[in-house]
């Protein structure tokens, strides 16, 4: 078991920078998740901890030891590919049976007898016992990837890799084998990092989340937090609805102040802890659709009007959307209100579920004292020291 | 690590009687016991599969011969659904193509072969002739004797007084055909899977140049190449002038001939093959696959071994099984080297005889030998088709991301002490291999060596060198340079130290090192040239590569570069490596003889019309075999595929047997045969390239036309053939050129009918013209250059417009 520890990763392909200023520490025997949108890095990121790209600069260590130079074939890891590599000219068993065959403990190699019981072993937990002499191709989807697992599974690695190794199947197939996979990992409590684009997929099985964009890690925390208290613009918007309005920022203090389009201001407080806001900032609001009211609960509402110029029944609530300004903005509202197109509504927002958030993205998070992008060396200076 | 898994054994996850110790002797004694039942699972168990795979495709046939009518109205019924106008014609125009000129004249082959020449009634009567021939079957039991005779000849090394004599075993034409061909194909998977490992694996300076360099022998016929490697293999050739008489590397001039000769030339043509099919299948492996083992720990061989090579296996596979055939039915080599009695003892040199007795008749050993050939060929050939089915390794897996597996060659760092160890025991085998006179330097430079060796191996006399000669540096040009500039001036000015005027002509070298040494010193470092003094990734292991690779090559290209040396060659002086003056003279061999023009412009011809054929016929049965499902296109597919490994030789006796003396061959013209001869013979590439286009091409965008009011010949014509167009057009170039430098049709039907000869006939005529005994390889060999530069044109194009699919030149 152990910690993973990344300071300060740049990995650029020619002129494209792929994943850039990573800071993070994955606690042992928790199961992060990379997540962000396609090409934001986070696959990058995976490959160099396997070892399959070496960094341009930054330093990759699993507990005190460093990996950043060790070839792949010597940092046991497990990894689980995306299109699951597994050999075609090899039966399920030969397949989980590889890594044993070449692994060597303090010099020692494992007998027959002892890979055989592993390998049985390794395929009872992904529940494949009976299937051990098939060959790949008679293998459904599903089958597959629990072959993969086992595979990764079998050499006892020190830390678990899984490259979106759901995105092949089915929805129900995709429930089952999350489930599986958590069990797994909670039952030999292996480090585990897991990368995939798909929100509630990380929200639900991880222990702490790092959303990614531009090759940034834009977050990295748990679940609740990054939900609650998202550090970007991006965060915000990539997990669950968010309604932005633009804002210039009026007054600082417990809560902050900004005045929004057609002469209105909303109260909202900071999501980033340490963050210094001036007068005179441009910010952006941001509201999740639940947290709107029709009525006011609280006289420190914030009270917004707009023009509503769609609505959709969903049957648990009504999506309500809204023109402030010429901002378009969502809410979801009682579904028995009766309001329809063209109406002119009042919504009230409590004052703590307003997140006003700086515009500059993670080049604002630099501006927070020992925020770790703020510690690292900003990017023109990180390329010169390669 | 160590104390890591030391947990793991302390928390009882692993219990001690569950490992074993993995030392070199545990698993030698392991891999010594298992042999035999590897052994047998391996090579049994696939020779058992191959043989049940065949017994099952029979089955299926007898099957549908014993209980003909529910399969066949079944089939009927399939057949006028998926029959309109255009594919009938074009499968009907298909199939009597070969059943004419290809089907019914190995039938009559067969059928010769099989009869006895007194009663007419089927007998082995010309197989027992065919063994009781010394020169087919050494063995001969003499019933006067009562006892066996051997007329094999096991001499391989002869010693002369100041030369050595290199020829093969000789065990009669059947063994030694056989033989060579294994030898063959051995080399040839050697050095094919290597260059395609480090060609496919691998980036490095120059790698475009070599690929391109590495597909010509593929055309370069052996034929052609062996006229080139005759004369530079020979007493007085290339190699003695340059190793003995030059650089006297050599003690004993060394002659390779019959045989042996043949495997040389044969290797270094045939290599290719197994190359291409080897680089296309490294290419199609998914990374991950790779990746993933690397990531369970294998590395190196070892991943090279469980996972690459076993991907790679069925392209390799198919590669030397063609390798193997063309090698036991070439023709051409053979011819070169007939001087020399053994090499007329192969089997495709045996037909080819049995036609010079006259043009009348057919001696009927030829036929029967062909039988032989016949079975080789469609043995290998219905093992390629299994081995190439096994290719669809490359679509098991989708997704992820897929960029080929190349490495940029990994900068090791080696130190001062490394490279002085290297280069000084590469100077001292140097210097005993060129004896010079006077300095007893070799003595010294041998105690120098060994005593700086065991210093820097012993660790601890090792710590005591300065530590800048230990120390792991990555190197630069400049670096290199003055470590072995330096030693190389001071053994120049040592042996010349007697000799004043070398001496001076050494000053400014010394100066110039001096110049450099300081310069790259100092400040004025920077004024250098960039590339000096960087740091070069992977220069050192780029300048190994290369010192492996140039050999390589140079082998490789032998028959190109003496072809072209011999063409261009004046008077050569006795002794002297290249020949004393170059002329364009034997050019004239183009326009002097009326015969030899008129065969260039029939070749053109020829080409050009079974091109066209090919094309026509060759498009429209790639189009049935991918988009129609007609009953029995299994088979409709082997035999559009089969003359890539049926011999030329035995078609061309098949058409001797069938048509000599009819409308289609009239006596002393066999044009037209030879047109037909071609298209069947070069059919494969254009559908192989034409299947491999529409494969490429989603039939969804034929439906989308047909959805749009196009009726299926409309569709065809202005869709599918555009879409394919590029790869028919790859086809089709590949097709005309192999027609162009066809040697056994060609020449067995021109020595019919020398008026209508094409090329390859009256190149060999002209080699073996006795008029001017030397300049006749030369004009020859102008033949040959000409031949060469129409393939190297066509191969540049279409290895450009194939690309990684370049395989499909082998026509597999």
């Amino acid at each position: 078991m152990v910690e993973i520890r990344l300071e300060n990763l740049r990995k650029t392909f020619g002129e494209i920078v792929a994943t850039d200023e990573v800071n993070m520490v994955l606690k042992e025997g928790e199961l992060s998740t990379l997540l962000g949108p396609s090409g934001c890095g986070k696959t990058t990121l995976l490959r160099l901890i396997a070892g399959f790209y070496a960094p341009d600069s930054g330093h990759i260590y699993f507990d005190e030891r460093e990996v950043t130079e060790v070839p792949p074939h010597k940092r046991n890891t497990g990894m689980c590919f995306q299109n699951y590599a597994l050999w075609p000219h090899m039966t399920v068993a030969d397949n989980v049976a590889y890594g044993l065959k070449l692994k060597r403990v303090q010099g020692m190699k494992y007998t027959k007898s002892a890979i055989k019981k592993r390998v049985e072993t390794a395929l009872d937990l992904v529940k494949m016992g009976e299937l051990g002499e098939r060959h790949v191709h008679q293998l459904s989807g599903g089958q597959q990837q629990r072959v993969a697992l086992a595979r990764a599974l079998v050499v006892e690695p020190d830390v678990l890799l899984l490259d979106e190794p759901l995105s092949n199947l089915d929805a129900k197939l995709r429930i089952n084998m999350r489930e599986e996979i958590i069990r797994i990992q909670k039952e030999l409590s292996i480090t585990t990092v897991y990368v995939t684009h798909d929100q509630s997929e990380a929200l639900s099985i991880s222990d702490m989340v790092a959303v990614m964009d531009k090759g940034y890690v834009q977050q990295f925390d748990t679940p609740r937090e990054i939900y609650a208290n998202p550090q970007t613009i991006f965060v915000a918007d990539f997990i669950g609805q968010c309604t932005f309005i633009d804002g210039i920022i009026q007054s600082v203090g417990d809560t902050l102040k900004a005045s929004i389009p057609g002469n209105q201001t909303v109260v909202g407080r900071t999501t980033i802890e340490g963050y210094p806001f001036e007068v005179g900032e441009a910010v952006k609001a941001a509201v999740r659709p639940e947290d709107l009211n029709l009525e006011r609960e609280r006289p420190t509402d914030n009270n917004i009007e707009g023009e509503v110029t769609r609505t959709i029944y969903v049957g648990n609530s009504l999506e309500v959307y809204f023109n402030v300004g010429n901002i378009s903005a969502e809410a979801l509202l009682d579904p028995d209100s009766k309001i329809k197109e063209g109406d002119t509504i009042h919504l009230y927002m409590p004052s703590d579920e307003v997140m006003i958030l700086p515009v500059g993205g993670v080049d604002a998070l630099r501006k927070v004292p020992g925020h770790p992008l703020a510690l690292s060396k900003p990017p023109s200076n990180a390329s010169e020291s390669v | 690590m160590g104390e890591e898994t030391h947990e793991l054994i302390k928390e009882e996850r692993i219990s001690r009687d569950e490992l074993i110790p993995d030392t070199f002797r545990a698993t030698a004694t392991f891999a010594i016991k298992n042999s035999p039942s590897w052994f047998k699972t391996s090579v049994f168990g696939r020779i058992r599969r191959f043989g049940s795979w065949l017994r099952r495709g029979a089955g299926k046939l007898r099957g549908l011969f014993r209980n003909p009518s529910p399969s066949i109205r079944a089939g009927m019924k399939k057949l006028r659904r998926e029959l309109d106008s255009l594919t009938t014609i074009q499968l009907s125009a298909v199939l009597i193509a070969f059943t004419l000129f290809l089907v019914l004249p190995l039938i009559s082959v067969v059928a010769y072969s099989f009869t006895d020449p007194e009663t007419g009634l089927p007998s082995l009567y010309y197989f027992v002739n065919l063994f009781q021939d010394t020169n087919i079957w050494p063995f001969y039991y003499s019933d006067q004797y009562q006892r066996w005779f051997d007329f094999s000849d096991y001499r391989t090394i002869i010693f002369g007084e100041t030369d050595v004599t290199i020829q093969g075993w000789d065990f009669g034409a059947i063994i030694n055909s056989i033989y060579v061909a294994i030898i063959v194909t051995g080399f040839s998977i050697l050095l094919g899977v290597f260059l395609a490992f480090i060609v496919a694996r691998y980036d490095f300076f120059g790698k475009s140049v070599v690929r391109t360099v590495l597909i010509f022998p593929l055309l370069a016929t052996p034929f052609v190449g062996a006229i080139g490697i005759k004369s530079f293999l020979g007493l007085n050739g290339f190699f003695n002038n340059l190793l003995y008489d030059t650089l006297h590397l050599i003690p004993l001039q060394i002659q390779i001939k019959g045989l042996a000769a043949i495997i040389f030339v044969q290797a270094t043509s045939l290599f290719s093959l197994v190359y291409l099919n080897a680089y296309s299948s490294f290419m199609s492996i998914d990374p991950s696959l790779e990746e993933q083992a690397e990531n369970l720990g294998a590395k190196g061989s070892k991943l090279f071994r469980t996972v690459t090579l076993p991907l790679a296996m069925p392209g390799i596979q198919a590669g030397a099984i063609l390798t193997f055939i063309l090698s036991i039915e070439d023709l051409g080599t053979p011819i070169v080297f007939q001087d020399d009695a053994q090499a007329k003892k192969t089997l495709a040199f045996q037909v080819f005889d049995s036609f010079r007795s006259g043009a009348l008749g057919i001696d009927p050993k030829g036929p029967a030998i062909g039988i032989i050939l016949l079975i080789f060929a469609l043995t290998g050939f219905m093992a390629i088709r299994k081995y190439a089915g096994v290719r669809s390794y490359e679509s098991g897996t989708k997704g992820g991301q897929w960029n080929p597996r190349t490495r940029q060659l990994q900068a090791q760092k080696v130190s001062i002490n490394g490279i002085l160890t290297v280069f000084g025991w590469l100077f001292f085998v140097y210097l005993i291999l060129r004896p010079i006179s006077g300095l007893p330097i070799q003595g010294y430079v041998l105690l120098f060596m060994i005593i700086y060796t065991i210093i820097g191996r012993v660790p601890k006399y090792r710590d005591r060198l300065p530590a800048k000669l230990i120390k792991s540096r990555q190197f630069t040009f400049y670096s290199l340079f003055v470590i072995l500039g330096w030693p190389l001036m001071l053994y120049w000015l040592l042996t010349s130290l007697s000799n004043v005027s070398v001496l001076l002509s050494l000053l400014p070298w010394i100066l110039a090192l001096l110049l450099f040494t300081i310069a790259g010193k100092t400040k004025y470092r920077t004024k250098l040239p960039k590339w000096s003094h960087e740091v070069q990734e992977g220069l050192s292991t780029t300048i190994i590569l290369y010192a492996i690779l140039v050999p390589l090559l140079f082998i490789a290209l032998i028959p190109q570069i003496s072809v072209i040396i011999l063409s261009f060659a004046g008077p050569w002086a006795s002794n002297a490596v290249l020949p004393s003056i170059w002329t364009l003279r034997h050019y004239s061999i183009f326009t002097t003889y009326p015969a030899v023009t008129q065969s260039i412009i029939f070749t053109l011809v020829y080409g050009a019309i079974a091109t066209v054929l090919i094309v026509l016929l060759g498009t429209s049965a790639a189009y049935i075999i991918a988009r129609r499902d007609i009953p029995g296109k299994t088979y409709f597919d082997l035999l559009v595929t089969s003359p890539i490994a049926l011999p030329g030789i035995v078609i061309a006796t098949g058409y001797f047997i069938m048509y000599f003396r009819t409308p289609f061959f009239p006596l002393d013209a066999p044009a037209f045969l030879i047109i037909m001869s071609y298209t069947i013979r070069k059919f494969p590439f254009t559908v192989r390239a034409a299947y491999a286009g529409l494969q490429s091409t989603p039939v969804v965008l034929e439906e989308a036309s047909q959805n749009m009011g196009a009726s299926k010949n409309q569709t065809f014509a202005k869709i599918t053939m555009p879409l394919i167009g590029v790869s028919v057009l790859a086809g089709s170039l590949l097709s005309f050129v192999y027609s162009v430098s066809e040697v056994s049709t060609s020449l067995i039907l021109g020595s019919l009918g020398p008026e209508q000869a094409p090329m390859t006939y009256w190149t060999k005529e002209v080699l073996q013209s006795h008029s001017s005994s030397y300049s006749s390889a030369n004009s020859a060999a102008c033949l040959g250059v000409l031949m060469m530069a129409m393939q190297m044109t066509v191969i540049t194009v279409t290895n450009k417009i194939l690309g990684a699919r370049s395989s499909a030149m082998t026509g597999i």
